[in-house]
């Protein structure tokens, strides 16, 4: 006989948003699947409330950990205060710009560091599968040739990527991407750090067609994540099969956005975007810039904890290739 | 019972509440946190869906609109903005037929941008504008009707709370709502202009009391004529004012909050500047500032919390499936819609109709392909007919309150401000059937 | 001289709260400094305005603590809104009631304050938890480095305002039990 278990997944962005596309178009069947071929026992009766019905952006944590979904999309980046550790990319800029690569690292980091298998616990959460952003560059509206093009310039950076922007003279002014066009087009910057498949659907290289790749990096947004109350009550095999599923959720949604960034760039250019490198050499010199200042702020914040995950991320970086254009793990090494 | 029997009992147990004269956001919360709780057969569930809404849902930039917008309403009503742009449309158009009445819905039509709130509108001009009307031998009782018809303009025209209210409601841009606003408003009054012409024309009984109106022929010669630089004085002040706050929102310059709050600013200057700002106003001022933002804010939190719970319980989606079953296509669809807000802006006040009915109404207008800006003006307009229709109608009120005349009475305005109702419904269908006359600013 | 100050010392002497006794000077006192922190946020978003346009210098953190500061107003004032009959309603019922059946309409009012009052201790007890966690744990909004402010003062306004909410709507309870057993209701 098969059991029916109600799941309620949900998530405050729509599903055609790059977090929240392989929820819906890999994590639910793929689950089914894993469930049909292991003999049908279960089957999921998906209770869908995505795009912000049941909660927004800033109440992502809570929304999970209080149940009022089982399942959904975590923005850790939101939560600086109540998952300080989870933010450990903005803080160490410049890190790497594979994204996909960024995908398995935090998938192995938030399974496998106990700080951060804890922080998921202490949040009522379990973590399923990690999310990510592509790499950060400058969308303006001139080209960024040196870094002393940046000086005095006035550029959207919000939240914690405003520290990119410290040592380089610039005037980091808060927003977000709905911000953005406006701002610029009247003159209140004079452009923005962003990421291709954010920028691209806000039509900002209207007003700012310059892109300069500078390749700050990718950066780890949050995970797709299951209620722990709820993930202990389901049986086993369920279970197996959640997990499973997150693994292959991590992999496509690492796959989609380099397509959606492909696809996002090519857009773009056909619509005048002109897109340039920042000169090596100049990249070295922001890099050299910014001051240490960044990630022991960071450091303070989480402790012990902070450490072992840092060196534990930048181990990964290392053992897959990568090499980090500035080794921020120096300082507690 | 099944979800959405639960979901459909409880929106009548909302109603009859609220009918029954429970406040409002009680009202909505409790339903809300009952409603929860039974779906999910979890009360700690209900707790932080609530909490939630409480705090989460209202510690947002964008509601920091409402308390300035308020703010910036009235600090202009109190600074006779209201009285120079009247005076100045009044000497404008002292020859036509019909004129007062066209001064009272172009005055109206500018002091609209500057003040979110009809209120404010019916009360400023009723003083200004039915005192003269009556001395030049208008009936008082369309006098009355006139400044509570076009008084509607407050909210239609940017900056508005209904607008602000319905944006955050439905997740649509406030700036695209602001900007969706300026053509059917300055439509809705050109239609009521034309209607007072016709009327003055051909109904002349309904105008004028026409003993009354013979006397003042007499006096005519007594009018004074405004000179072109006593016009710009007077026109001066609020139009800077509304080139500041639309101007700053149309370029983008300003996001709606900074437009509520450097308008608000720019209110104070000029009140000051006129001197109509001392302590105890000051005082009286910002204290109403609160109490009117209050209310709404409240109202909003425990809309959220509502809306939050049907859409836990499934509600907008089922109903949508019931409605597409029943094969009334998006035009049936809004045509009950449009009755069902009527019938409410009966009983209830526009904020709360919103409220009520948008977090059911929306996704359904969305599945019908609706765009969520053009549906939301339709929904103002239908909101605001509320605003002018018995036996709760808050400009009627407001006007016979303010003009305090013994010799007009509650029914009488209600009579003489139906031909600006029937003018609304002219204009919704208008702006119903052209969705470019929302859409074409956006 | 201006139009609507009648207007304006009319809707303010309809609140004053008479009905709520003494107790009405408290949430008095705080609905002003909610109506002060109204003002205080205009000034703020000018500067920031005025700053970052003219001056090269931006406010960090303007857009969330205006934010914040919407929960501050509302819960500041929200004792106030009830003890001065505020709170919106449709009051077509209850007017009819007030005619021709008072004694029901003034059991009516007392059954809404009872109503008003369970739904702020409910209100309490969800924001109370909430408000401790902040608390201990030192939760903060905005970005280390940039402009950080602790959650907790907004977080146990909802409980405070709750809380004075509630103690408005028992307050209002005894003039109408007088007026129930009076047999006589006002029309609002
Ligand atoms: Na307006
Ligand atoms: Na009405």
């Amino acid at each position: 006989a098969t059991e029916t278990i109600r799941v309620e997944i949900g998530s405050s962005h729509p599903t055609q948003n790059i977090w929240v596309w392989a929820m819906q178009n890999v994590f639910q069947p793929e689950v089914d699947r894993i469930l049909e071929d292991n003999g049908g026992n279960y089957r999921i009766n998906w209770r869908e409330s995505y795009g912000g019905t049941l909660f927004d952006f800033g109440d992502t944590r809570t929304s999970l950990r209080d149940g009022i979904v089982d399942v959904g999309m975590v923005g850790t980046v939101w939560e600086g205060s109540d998952m300080p550790l989870q933010n450990v990319t903005y803080y160490t800029p410049f890190a790497t710009e594979d994204h996909e690569l960024l995908v398995q690292i935090f998938d192995e980091l938030n399974t496998e560091v106990g700080a951060l298998v804890d922080s998921w616990a202490s949040q009522n959460m379990v973590h399923l599968s990690s999310l990510i952003t592509d790499s950060y560059d400058i969308y303006a509206t001139s080209q960024v040739e040196s870094l002393d093009d940046l000086r005095n310039m006035r550029i959207n950076a919000p939240g914690s990527s405003a520290n990119w922007l410290s040592g380089t003279g610039a005037t980091p002014v808060d927003g977000a991407l709905t911000t953005y066009y406006t701002n610029i087009q009247t003159g209140v910057t004079e452009g923005a750090l962003s990421f291709a498949t954010g920028i691209e659907p806000t039509q900002v290289y209207e007003v700012a067609p310059e892109l300069t790749r500078v390749g700050i990096g990718a950066m780890y947004f949050g995970s797709v994540a299951v209620n722990k109350d709820f993930y202990e009550g389901l049986p086993e095999e369920v279970r197996e099969a959640f997990l499973e599923a997150g693994k292959e959720t991590s992999l496509r949604h690492g796959e989609y956005v380099t397509e959606q960034m492909d696809d996002a760039l090519e857009k773009m250019q056909n619509q005048g975007l002109n897109v340039s490198e920042l000169p090596e050499s100049e990249k070295e010199r922001w890099v050299e810039s910014l001051p240490e200042s960044i990630v022991e702020d960071w450091l303070d914040m989480g402790g012990d904890d902070a450490e072992d995950l840092l060196k534990a991320y930048f181990d990964l970086l290392r053992e897959h290739g990568e090499e980090p254009l500035r080794d921020w793990d120096a300082i507690v090494r | 019972m099944t979800d959405l029997g639960l979901g459909l009992t409880l929106i009548a147990l909302l109603f009859v509440l609220v009918i029954m004269g429970l406040h409002i956001a009680v009202a909505l919360m409790s339903v809300a946190f009952v409603g929860v709780w039974l779906v999910r057969d979890n009360i700690d569930l209900a707790f932080n869906l609530m909490y939630i809404a409480a705090y989460n849902g209202i510690s947002n930039y964008i509601f920091a609109t409402i308390p300035l917008f308020v703010l910036m309403g009235l600090l202009v009503s109190i600074s006779n903005v209201g009285r120079d742009t009247f005076d100045v449309a009044a000497s404008l158009l002292r020859r036509i037929s019909g004129g007062l009445g066209i001064a009272t819905v172009s005055a109206n039509t500018v002091f609209a941008a500057v003040t979110g709130v009809s209120i404010a509108s019916a009360a400023v001009f009723t003083k200004v504008a039915v005192p003269e009307m009556a001395r030049l031998g208008y009936n008082k009782a369309f006098a009355a009707g006139t400044v509570a018809g076009s008084s509607v303009l407050g909210m239609m025209i940017p900056p508005s709370l209904l607008l602000i209210v319905y944006g955050i409601l439905a997740e649509v841009s406030i700036g695209h709502m602001f900007l969706a606003g300026v053509l059917p408003g300055l439509l809705l009054a050109v239609n009521f202009v034309i209607m007072i012409l016709l009327l003055a024309r051909f109904a002349p009984n309904l105008v004028y009391n026409m003993a009354e109106k013979l006397k003042a022929a007499h006096g005519r010669e007594a009018e004074r004529v405004m000179g072109l630089g006593e016009i710009c004085v007077k026109l001066v002040p609020i139009l800077l004012l509304v080139a500041l706050v639309l101007g700053g929102l149309y370029s983008g310059f300003f996001t709606p909050t900074e437009a509520g709050g450097v308008g608000a600013f720019g209110a104070l200057v000029l009140a000051l500047a006129r001197r109509s700002l001392n302590a105890s106003r000051a005082w009286q001022v910002l204290w109403e500032t609160g109490s009117v933002a209050v209310g709404i804010l409240i109202l909003l939190i425990a809309a959220s919390f509502y809306s939050r719970m049907l859409a836990m319980v499934g509600m907008p989606a089922e109903i949508a499936m019931f409605v597409q079953d029943a094969g009334f296509g998006p035009y049936g669809f809004l045509l009950i819609y449009v009755i069902i807000v009527l019938l409410l802006g009966m009983i209830l006040d526009s904020t709360s109709i919103l409220l009520i009915m948008t977090p059911i109404a929306v996704p359904i207008a969305q599945d019908f392909g609706f765009h969520l800006v053009h549906f939301g003006i339709i929904t103002v307009i239908a909101v605001e007919i509320g605003l002018l229709t018995p036996p709760f109608g808050i400009s009627i009120y407001t006007v016979k309150s303010t003009l305090n005349d013994p010799n007009v009475s509650v029914e009488s305005i209600f009579v003489g401000v139906l031909p600006f109702v029937a003018i609304m419904l002219v204009t919704l269908i208008m702006v119903a059937t052209f969705p470019l006359l929302t859409l074409a600013l956006i | 001289m201006g139009s609507t100050d009648e207007e304006l010392r009319e809707t303010i002497k309809g609140g004053e709260g008479i009905e709520a006794g003494l107790f009405r000077y408290i949430p008095m006192v705080f609905g002003a400094l909610g109506t002060v922190w109204i003002v205080f946020l205009m000034f703020l978003i000018v500067a920031d305005v005025v700053g970052r346009n003219f001056l090269n210098m931006p406010i960090t953190g303007v857009a969330e603590f205006a934010g914040r500061s919407v929960v501050a107003i509302v819960y500041l004032q929200l004792a106030w809104a009830v003890v001065s009959g505020r709170l919106t309603r449709a009051g077509f019922v209850l007017n009819l009631l007030a005619e021709r059946l008072p004694r029901v309409r003034c059991a009516l009012e007392i059954l809404y304050l009872l109503i008003g009052a369970t739904l702020f201790a409910l209100l309490i007890t969800a924001s109370w938890g909430q408000f401790v966690d902040a608390w201990v744990s030192g939760q903060y909004f905005g970005v280390r480095g940039q402009f950080t402010m602790q959650t907790w003062p907004f977080r146990g306004l909802v409980v405070l305002g709750s809380a004075l909410a509630l103690l408005a709507c028992l307050a209002l309870v005894p003039v109408n039990v007088r007026r129930l057993i009076e047999g006589r209701a006002d029309v609002i």
